[in-house]
C-alpha cells in the first residue's frame, strides 16, 4: 500500500467523529443579515460565505485536498434541515451506542444560545407537521408512511449532479453561461424576475466555488515555503497550482480532473450535508484525461491509482449527522455513489483501464465509501469485468454492488428517455436510477411500510406498538373473512389506500422540497436547470421523473399472505382466532403457532404457488401507484426500498403471520426473510427474478455467499456464470455479503445475532448456529484455510 | 415410477461441470467407515435426532402415538424399533431437533425442482447430477431421471460406487455425460474392511466403462482417509491402474473431513473415527505430484 494512504487511512481510523457547527453560525448569522431577501439569495450568500470563512486544512502526504467541515471526521449540522438532532441529543450524542460524535462545552453553548434559537420550528419536520392533514401526520409517525427527509431516516439528496461538466468545462464558463442566460431574460414577462434572482444566486454560488479553491491554493503555496521535506514541497506546489486552476477552469490532466471533481462533491456536501451526493460513472469521465496522460508519458499507471486511492479515502472522510435513529442503522453509511462499467455512447464496452484500475483501489483500501457499484452488460462487458469484481467480493467488504445496465436502461426508457441518454445511467445513492446533471429530484419522496398494511388488516386498522386505531379503513374483522379471496380483497382496499396516502405525502413532500430547500450548487451543472433558471428540486431539470412511491417488507408481505392462505383457509390447521392471539401475544407462550407460520412457505425458495400470490400483490401495487402523478409530470411508479430502511420500519411492526416476531428488521428490497432461503442462492434469484420486474421498480437484493466459492477457479468461474444468469433473469440489482471466518466465531459467541447464517456442509445447507460446536469449528478451521 | 430422495441441492458447483442441481438418492452398497453422509445409507426412510438442538421440553413424548420415545436420566431416547416413521413427533417439536430423512418422489417431481435452474445451467455448461447414497441402488428410476433430463438438453453426471450388476451400471451410463466414480482402496481385502464389500466388482466394472465408452469424462474419486487409504503403495497402485484407462480419465483426491460426524449420532450409530483428524493440506499435495508423476491429471476441489 502506498505510504501516504497508509496515513490517511490511519487517521480515518484515529480521529474520532465529532460535531462542526462552523456552517451553522455562518449560514445563521447570513440569514439573520438577509430578512427580508429571497430565499435562493440567501441561502447562495450563506454558501459563499461559508466557502470564505470555513476553516479549510491540507492533511500530510495527501494529494487530493478539500474537506466541507472544519477537520477530518467531522459532520457539518444543516440547521435548516435538522436542527434538532443537536436539540434533543446535545448532552448525549458523544454517548450513543453507535455512530457517536464528539461536541465541545463551547459548542453546546453556541448552539443553544445562537443556533438553535433561530432555527426553532423551521426544520424540515417542523414544516411537515405544522401543516400535514392531521392523518398524513399519524401515518408517519405511526411509521405507516416513511417520509424520506424525515425525522426517523436518513436524510437524502439522491441526486447525481454532472461533475463531468465542471471539470470539462470548468466554473467560469459555467458563470458565463449563466449570465449570457441573465441578459436575454426580458423582465416584462411574468414570471422571468424569479428566473432573474435565480440565476442570480447562482453567480453568487459559482462566486463561492471558485474562492474557496483559491483559498485552497493559497494555504497549499504557505504550507509548501515551510516544508522541509523536498519531495512533499514539490507535492505542495503542485496541488496549489492544480486549486488555482480547477475547478474555475477546464482540467487539463487527470489530476487537475480528480480535484475538481473533489471540489465540486465538497461544495455539494457544503450545501447540504446530506448522503448521495453521486459522482456516477467515473471511469467513463475521467478515462480521456487518464489516457491523454498516459500516452503523452505524463502519468504512470502506478501514479494514476494512488490519486484514485487519494480521491477515494476522501469519500470516508466526509460524516454527515445522523440522528438517534440512525444508530439501528450503524455504520455511517454515505451513499456517495460512484459506478465503473456499462456501455459507451455508441453502445460500445464502457470497460477501459480506469475501470480495473478503480477495482484494483477498492480492493486495496477495504473502505466503506465510496459507494462501488458495477454497471454490468451482459452484451458487451468482458467476464474478466466480473473476475476482477469477484476477487473484489470475495474481501467480503460489501462491494461492489452489481447493477444490470440492461435493466438500468429498459427502466429509463420506460420513463421515454431516448436510448442516447439512457445508456448512460448511473445509480443514485444506494441502489436507484438517475441521469448525470439530467434528472431532478426529490426522488424518494415517501415510502410505504408493507409490514403496516398487513398488520393493519389483521388488526382491523389498529396500530399493534401503540393499541390506538389509526386513520385507516377498517376492511373488518379477520375472523369473519370465509374465503382467503375475502382476505385478499381486504389486503388490496387497505394497500390501496395506504398508496394513495403515500401519494399525498409525496405532494407534499416535494411542495416543501421546492419552496424550502433548492440545490443550488446541484444546479449549476444541470445544464437545463440554467437554461430554464429553475432548480432541479423544482422541475428545472431535462427529465423531471416522478418521485417514486418506494415500499420496505415486500417478503414479509408475501410471507405472510401465503401463511394465512396454507394454514388457515388450505389446510385449515389453525383457526383465525388462534393466530390474531398468537400475534396478538407476540408468539410468546404460542410457540407451536409460530412454528407453524415459520414452517409455510416462504419467498426466495422458488416455489410456484408463492410466485403467483406474489406477482399477483405486486403487479396489484404497481397499478395502484400508478394511478397518481408526480409535481413535474410523470406517473408515479412503485419502488423497492432503499438500504436500512427495512431495520426502522420494523420497529413500528408487530407480529407477522409470517412467523416474524414483533419489532425485529423486516426483509431487506426484494430479498427473502432472513432465515428463510434454504434452497441457495440460484432459487433466490429465480424468485427475485419473478418479482415483476418490469414495473417493480429498482428493487434491491442482498444474498450471503460463502467464501469458499472464491476458492477454486471453478468457483470463481461459476460465479461469473452465476452473475451472467443474474442478467439473463433481468434483475436490477445484486450485492453479495461474504461470511468471514471473523464473522463466523463472532456467531459462536452471539448465536442470536446470526441465526440467518448459512454454510453449506458436506451437501447440505444448513444454518450455522444450529451445528454442533465441534462441527462449527471444523468450517472455521476449513473457511480461514480457504482464503488464504 | 418413484424413487427414495435424500434431498435435492441446487447451486453445487463441486459436482461436475458448470453449476449443477444434485439429487441425493437414498441407499448405498458399501459401508465405508469414514462415510460422511451416513443418511444416505440405507434406502428406507429415516428418523434423525440433533441431541445438541433439543431443549428436553418433552413435547415430543406427549405426541408419539408409539410411546417411542422416552426421557432416560435426563436424555431424550427414541426407541427405533417401536417407531413406525410417523412424523408426529416431528411436527411438535419446536426446535427442529427432529427430523425425516428420505422423501418419495416421482422422477416428474425430480425433474420439477431440476428444471428450476436452466437459466443456470445454459449460463455455466452445468445441468444435473445423480449422487447420493449412490444412483446404483436405484437404478430404473435414477436411469429415468436421466434419460429425462437429456430429452430436455440437461446435461447429466453420475456419482456412484460402481458397485453392482454392469447391467445397472449401463442403464444409467446410457444417459450419462459425466461420470465420478470412487476407487477407495486397490487392495480387495482392505476395501472389504472398510467398506463392507471387496472391490473386485467395481475395477472390473471401470475397466468396463473405459472400453464401452471411450469418449466419456471420468473423475475417479479417491477419499484420502489418514491411516486408511492415505498410504503410497494403494496411491501408486490406483495411480497406476488409472493411468492405463485412457486420458478420459483423471484422479480427484478427497481429502478425508469430519463434516458429518453428527449425523452418526443424529441416526444413533456409532462413528468408529472418532479420534481421526483431517490429512495435512501438505500431504494431499505431495500425494498429487506424486499421482501426475505417473501421467494422469489430478484435480482438487
Ligand atoms: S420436542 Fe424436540 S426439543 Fe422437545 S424434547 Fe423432543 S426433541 Fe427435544
Ligand atoms: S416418528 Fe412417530 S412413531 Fe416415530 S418417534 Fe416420532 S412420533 Fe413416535
Amino acid at each position: 500500500m502506498f505510504p501516504r494512504i497508509e496515513l490517511a487511512i490511519k487517521r480515518l481510523r484515529e480521529t474520532k467523529p465529532s460535531v462542526c457547527l462552523e456552517k451553522a453560525k455562518i449560514m445563521t448569522e447570513v440569514f439573520m443579515q438577509t430578512e427580508g431577501e429571497p430565499l435562493v439569495i440567501r441561502r447562495a450568500k450563506a454558501f459563499r460565505e461559508i466557502c470564505r470563512r470555513k476553516t479549510i486544512f491540507i492533511n500530510d502526504g495527501e494529494l487530493i485536498v478539500g474537506h466541507p467541515a472544519s477537520k477530518v471526521n467531522a459532520a457539518a449540522l444543516d440547521p435548516d434541515v435538522k436542527y434538532w438532532v443537536l436539540s434533543e441529543e446535545l448532552d448525549t450524542i458523544h454517548l450513543r451506542d453507535t455512530d457517536q460524535f464528539l461536541i465541545t462545552n463551547e459548542q453546546k453553548k453556541l448552539f443553544k444560545e445562537f443556533i438553535e434559537p433561530y432555527w426553532r420550528d423551521k426544520s424540515f419536520w417542523d414544516t411537515f407537521i405544522s401543516c400535514a392533514p392531521e392523518d398524513l401526520r399519524q401515518l408517519v409517525e405511526a411509521g405507516v408512511l416513511i417520509l424520506t427527509n424525515g425525522r426517523e431516516t436518513p436524510n437524502h439528496g439522491l441526486l447525481a449532479p454532472n461533475y463531468e461538466l465542471i471539470i470539462r468545462e470548468g466554473v467560469n464558463s459555467v458563470r458565463e453561461r449563466i449570465e449570457r442566460k441573465l441578459a436575454s431574460l426580458d423582465l416584462s414577462i411574468p414570471g422571468n424576475y424569479e428566473k432573474w434572482v435565480y440565476l442570480k444566486a447562482l453567480l453568487i454560488v459559482c462566486e463561492g466555488i471558485v474562492e474557496l479553491a483559491k483559498r485552497y491554493a493559497l494555504l497549499a503555496r504557505e504550507k509548501a515555503e515551510v516544508e522541509k521535506d523536498p519531495q512533499r514541497r514539490e507535492e505542495l506546489e503542485k496541488i496549489a497550482e492544480i486549486c488555482a486552476h480547477v475547478p474555475a477552469n477546464p482540467a487539463r490532466n487527470f489530476w487537475e480532473a480528480l480535484q475538481s471533481l473533489w471540489f465540486y462533491h465538497v461544495c455539494l456536501q457544503i450545501d447540504y450535508n446530506d448522503s448521495s451526493n453521486n459522482p456516477g460513472r467515473v471511469d467513463q469521465y475521467l478515462y480521456p484525461y487518464y489516457k491523454r496522460d498516459i500516452e503523452e508519458g505524463r502519468l504512470t499507471k502506478e501514479q494514476a491509482l494512488e490519486l484514485i486511492e487519494c480521491l477515494f479515502v476522501k469519500f470516508n472522510e466526509i460524516m454527515y449527522l445522523s440522528d438517534k435513529a440512525y444508530k439501528i442503522v450503524a455504520g455511517r453509511a454515505r451513499f456517495q455513489s460512484i459506478n465503473v462499467g456499462g456501455i459507451t455512447k455508441n453502445g460500445g464496452d464502457g470497460v477501459n483501464e480506469l475501470t480495473y484500475l478503480m477495482i484494483e483501489a477498492m480492493k486495496e483500501l477495504k473502505l466503506p465509501e465510496p459507494h462501488f457499484g458495477i454497471k454490468y452488460n451482459k452484451r458487451r462487458n468482458p467476464d474478466l469485468l466480473l473476475i476482477k469484481a469477484a476477487e473484489l467480493v470475495m474481501l467480503g467488504t460489501g462491494h461492489p454492488q452489481f447493477f444490470n445496465d440492461e435493466a438500468g436502461i429498459k427502466y429509463l426508457m420506460g420513463w421515454g428517455i431516448p436510448f442516447e441518454d439512457a445508456y448512460n445511467w448511473s445509480v443514485n445513492s444506494c441502489k436507484d436510477l438517475t441521469l448525470m446533471g439530467k434528472i431532478g429530484g426529490p426522488r424518494i419522496p415517501a415510502s410505504i411500510n408493507l409490514g403496516s398494511a398487513v398488520e393493519l388488516v389483521l388488526t382491523n386498522g389498529m396500530l399493534r406498538k401503540t393499541g390506538s386505531r389509526l386513520p385507516v379503513p377498517q376492511t373488518g374483522d379477520p375472523r369473519n373473512f370465509k374465503t382467503f379471496e375475502d382476505f385478499k380483497k381486504a389486503l388490496k382496499r387497505q394497500l390501496a389506500y395506504l398508496i394513495k396516502k403515500a401519494a399525498e405525502l409525496a405532494n407534499m413532500v416535494e411542495t416543501i422540497q421546492e419552496e424550502k430547500y433548492p440545490y443550488l450548487v446541484a444546479s449549476l451543472s444541470f445544464e437545463d436547470c440554467i437554461e430554464n433558471a429553475r432548480d432541479c428540486m423544482a422541475g428545472g431539470a431535462k427529465y423531471n421523473i416522478a418521485g417514486e412511491i418506494s415500499s420496505v417488507g415486500h417478503a414479509d408481505l408475501i410471507n405472510s399472505v401465503i401463511a394465512v392462505k396454507k394454514l388457515i383457509y388450505d389446510e385449515k390447521r389453525i383457526t383465525w382466532e388462534q393466530l390474531l392471539e398468537a400475534l396478538d401475544k407476540n408468539f410468546e407462550g404460542y410457540e407451536d403457532i409460530q412454528a407453524l407460520c415459520l414452517t409455510a412457505p416462504k419467498y426466495g425458495n422458488d416455489v410456484p404457488e408463492i410466485d403467483e400470490i406474489a406477482a399477483d400483490v405486486i403487479q396489484f401495487l404497481c397499478q395502484e401507484t400508478k394511478k397518481y402523478s408526480g409535481r413535474y409530470g410523470g406517473k408515479r411508479v412503485f419502488a423497492g426500498a432503499a438500504a436500512a430502511v427495512h431495520i426502522y420500519a420494523g420497529s413500528c411492526v408487530g407480529a407477522l403471520p409470517s412467523g416474524r416476531k414483533a419489532w425485529t428488521p423486516l426483509s431487506d428490497g426484494i430479498s427473502p426473510m432472513q432465515g428463510t432461503d434454504v434452497n441457495g442462492p440460484t432459487a433466490v434469484l429465480k424468485d427475485a427474478s419473478k418479482c415483476c420486474l418490469d414495473v417493480f421498480y429498482a428493487p434491491l437484493l442482498n444474498m450471503k455467499l460463502d467464501p469458499s466459492l472464491f476458492r477454486s477457479e471453478k468457483g470463481i468461474q461459476s460465479f461469473v456464470s452465476f452473475m451472467k444468469a443474474w442478467a439473463d433473469l433481468g434483475i436490477y440489482h445484486i450485492q453479495f455479503n461474504v461470511v468471514s471466518p471473523e464473522v463466523l466465531r463472532e456467531a459462536q459467541v452471539r448465536p442470536e445475532k446470526y441465526r440467518d447464517l448459512m454454510v453449506r456442509v458436506s451437501g447440505y445447507c444448513t444454518y450455522f448456529v444450529d451445528l454442533p460446536k465441534e462441527i462449527q469449528d471444523e468450517i472455521i478451521s476449513r473457511t480461514t484455510h480457504r482464503l488464504s | 415410477m418413484k424413487g427414495l430422495i435424500l434431498n435435492i441441492e441446487r447451486f453445487s458447483i463441486h459436482d461436475g461441470p458448470g453449476i449443477r442441481t444434485v439429487v441425493f438418492l437414498k441407499g448405498c452398497p458399501l459401508r465405508c467407515i469414514w462415510c460422511s453422509t451416513p443418511d444416505g445409507q440405507n434406502m428406507f426412510p429415516e428418523l434423525e435426532y440433533f441431541s445438541h438442538k433439543c431443549i428436553k421440553c418433552g413435547r415430543c413424548i406427549d405426541a408419539c402415538p408409539k410411546k417411542a420415545i422416552v426421557k432416560l436420566n435426563d436424555e431424550i431416547v427414541t426407541l427405533r424399533y417401536e417407531c413406525t416413521l410417523c412424523g408426529k413427533c416431528v411436527e411438535k417439536c419446536l426446535s427442529g431437533a427432529r427430523k425425516i430423512v428420505g422423501k418419495e418422489m416421482t422422477v416428474e417431481d425430480v425433474l420439477k425442482e431440476v428444471e428450476k435452474d436452466m437459466v443456470f445451467y445454459s449460463s455455466s455448461g452445468g445441468g444435473v447430477t445423480l449422487s447420493g447414497g449412490d444412483p446404483i441402488s436405484q437404478p430404473e428410476f435414477s436411469a429415468a431421471i436421466l434419460k429425462m433430463c437429456r430429452e430436455r438438453g440437461i446435461n447429466t453426471c453420475i456419482e456412484t460406487s460402481a458397485y453392482g450388476d454392469w447391467g445397472s451400471l449401463a442403464k444409467m451410463l446410457a444417459y450419462t455425460d459425466f461420470l465420478y466414480v470412487d476407487i477407495k482402496h486397490i487392495d480387495p481385502l482392505k476395501h472389504k474392511k472398510f467398506t463392507g464389500k471387496s472391490n473386485r466388482k467395481i475395477l472390473k466394472n471401470i475397466e468396463n466403462i473405459s472400453k464401452s465408452y471411450p469418449d466419456m469424462p471420468v473423475v475417479v474419486r479417491v477419499p484420502v482417509v489418514p491411516g486408511y487409504t492415505d498410504d503410497m503403495e494403494n496411491i501408486r497402485a490406483i495411480a497406476l491402474f488409472v493411468s492405463g484407462l485412457g486420458k478420459n480419465f483423471k484422479i480427484e483426491l478427497l481429502p478425508y473431513h469430519r463434516l458429518g460426524i453428527h449425523r452418526y449420532e443424529a441416526l444413533s450409530r456409532p462413528y468408529l473415527l472418532r479420534d481421526l483428524m483431517p490429512p495435512p493440506h501438505e500431504h494431499i499435495k505431495t500425494l498429487k505430484r506424486f499421482i501426475e508423476s505417473y501421467g494422469v491429471k489430478v484435480i482438487m476441489s
